[in-house]
């Protein structure tokens, strides 16, 4: 069955709309500085836009873009103070997709040095690892290093780029405190339509 | 030359009208609404094994950080329309119940049963998650999440689906609509999937998929920065795109492109680790290949 004109002319201008609104989206992907025009149509389309996912500013579809976010990333602990060398927990070159995307945040956030950010990732990670036993003293985040040792094997020396102590609190909780800051070099990455870095916003 | 783009001009409205709007048959998008079903039901097997365990109180990504995440509180972040059952509640049992709907809504979507309600469940369910942590989603599984809304504009009638009485086979244009929708929203992504990578020098001077290889235990190993291979594959990944964009927009042949978009699809899998987004990609791109002819009515 046909559809008469008007319910054409209707669905024409709403689909040219969707799939221009598509176009702005995927192409402010992964750009840090884009125009103010972009910026405006991305924040006033936002109850669309992110109601509906189709906003993808936040997935890596360029696969690899040769940032910090993009290293191998171990996360490590000790148990004690008295613990010479640091345990891998997880390593995100052995572990899943998502433990791979956790990991390139906190290389993100680490570079970007939003150390409230990484802050909160390593603090919900203790928690949940009192919860299955394991007592952390000390956690970091450390990329190994693309050195090689003698045997041509990729070297076990590892780059801290972020690292905290675990002081406990009363009622299971902890608070950590900071022991490397991590440095900025690039844009934020973080949930933001506009071009105002978070600091800005915040303030 | 002149005149040939002219009549083109004029005849553009014709164009558009049979592009979108020419009847097809339902199967046609019912084919491409159970490869989409049976990929979500992939993805929400996966989120069973994460989601009850990162996203609750006491998970590896619990709210606070999952608020702080989406930059709640700060102006512009389009945090309030990031809804999420998972924000409201933070209990085990709620995870478990999204993922448990939305693979069964999946299913559903899959064996063409549930008309449009079964896909919109699912992609209520993946938003839920997707929402709750968009760091932290992979992009097969926002493309999947774009395909089950499109799916929702057709009832989706598929070959083995129990064949309710006022379906009668006949044409349909919402069928067309929603297969349409795919393929654009589809080639739309590869475009700009392309013009991303193409922003980084990693994609041009040929390191991308030696790193890509150093983030994975992959199955050719790690490629060194300076390997001829990882050059020759990172190029191979860009150029890929670009052919299967190319071939799939036109009739003749969109059978090379579906080709290429699985060697791509494969590429995404070995060098990125990422095996959703490879089906996903295929998914979506069985959305382009030509329907099927009507069953003769002799």
């Amino acid at each position: 069955m046909q559809w008469n004109w008007k319910t054409r002319v209707l669905v024409s201008v709403i689909l040219a709309l969707h799939f221009a609104l598509l176009a702005v989206t995927f192409a402010s992907n992964n750009i840090a500085r884009r125009s103010e025009l972009s910026d405006r149509i991305l924040v006033d389309a936002q109850p669309y836009l992110i109601g509906l996912g189709w906003y993808t500013e936040l997935l890596p579809v360029s696969l690899a873009t040769g940032e910090l976010q993009d290293n191998a990333m171990r996360i490590e602990y000790k148990k004690s103070k008295q613990d010479l060398r640091w345990t891998t927990w997880f390593d995100s070159r052995k572990s899943d997709g998502r433990w791979r995307r956790l990991a390139s945040l906190a290389g993100a956030l680490a570079d970007h040095e939003d150390t409230d950010g990484i802050g909160l990732i390593a603090h919900t990670l203790v928690t949940r690892a009192a919860k299955e036993g394991i007592p952390i003293d000390r956690i970091r985040f450390a990329m190994p290093s693309a050195q090689r040792s003698g045997d041509g094997n990729p070297s076990q020396e590892a780059i801290a780029i972020y690292e905290a102590s675990v002081i406990p609190l009363a009622e299971d909780d902890v608070t950590l405190i900071p022991q490397i800051e991590p440095t900025r070099s690039v844009p934020p990455f973080r949930g933001q339509t506009n071009t105002l870095t978070s600091e800005e916003a915040r303030n | 030359m002149l005149h040939a783009w002219t009549q083109n001009l004029f005849t553009l409205p014709q164009t558009w009208d049979r592009f979108w709007f020419s009847p097809i048959e339902s199967l046609a998008m019912g084919r491409v609404r159970a490869v989409i079903g049976s990929v979500a039901a992939i993805q929400f097997l996966i989120f069973c094994t994460w989601v009850p365990q990162w996203l609750t109180g006491d998970g590896w990504f619990n709210v606070e950080t999952g608020l702080y995440m989406i930059g709640d509180g700060l102006p512009d972040t389009g945090s309030p329309y990031r809804w999420s059952l998972l924000f409201r509640t933070d209990q085990t049992a709620m995870a478990w119940a999204v993922c448990g709907v939305g693979l069964l809504a999946s299913i559903a979507t899959a064996l063409g049963i549930g008309s449009r309600a079964a896909p919109l469940l699912a992609w209520l369910a993946i938003l839920t998650i997707h929402n709750r942590a968009p760091l932290l989603a992979l992009p097969g599984e926002l493309l999947i999440a774009a395909g089950l809304l499109y799916c929702t504009l057709d009832t989706g009638r598929t070959a083995w689906s129990l064949r309710p009485a006022w379906d009668d086979g006949t044409q349909r244009v919402m069928a067309n609509v929603a297969r349409r929708c795919i393929q654009i929203h589809f080639l739309l992504w590869l475009v700009f999937s392309i013009g991303s990578m193409l922003q980084y020098s990693v994609w041009w001077d040929g390191t991308a998929v030696p790193i890509l290889s150093e983030k994975i235990d992959g199955l050719f190993g790690t490629f060194e920065r300076t390997s001829p291979w990882g050059h020759f594959w990172t190029h191979a990944m860009v150029g890929l795109q670009v052919i299967a964009v190319l071939t799939l927009t036109r009739a003749s042949t969109v059978g090379l492109g579906f080709l290429t978009t699985i060697a791509f699809a494969m590429c995404v899998g070995l060098f990125a680790g990422d095996w959703i987004y490879a089906i996903s990609l295929i998914a979506m791109a069985t959305a382009l290949l030509p329907a099927p002819k009507p069953a003769s009515t002799d």
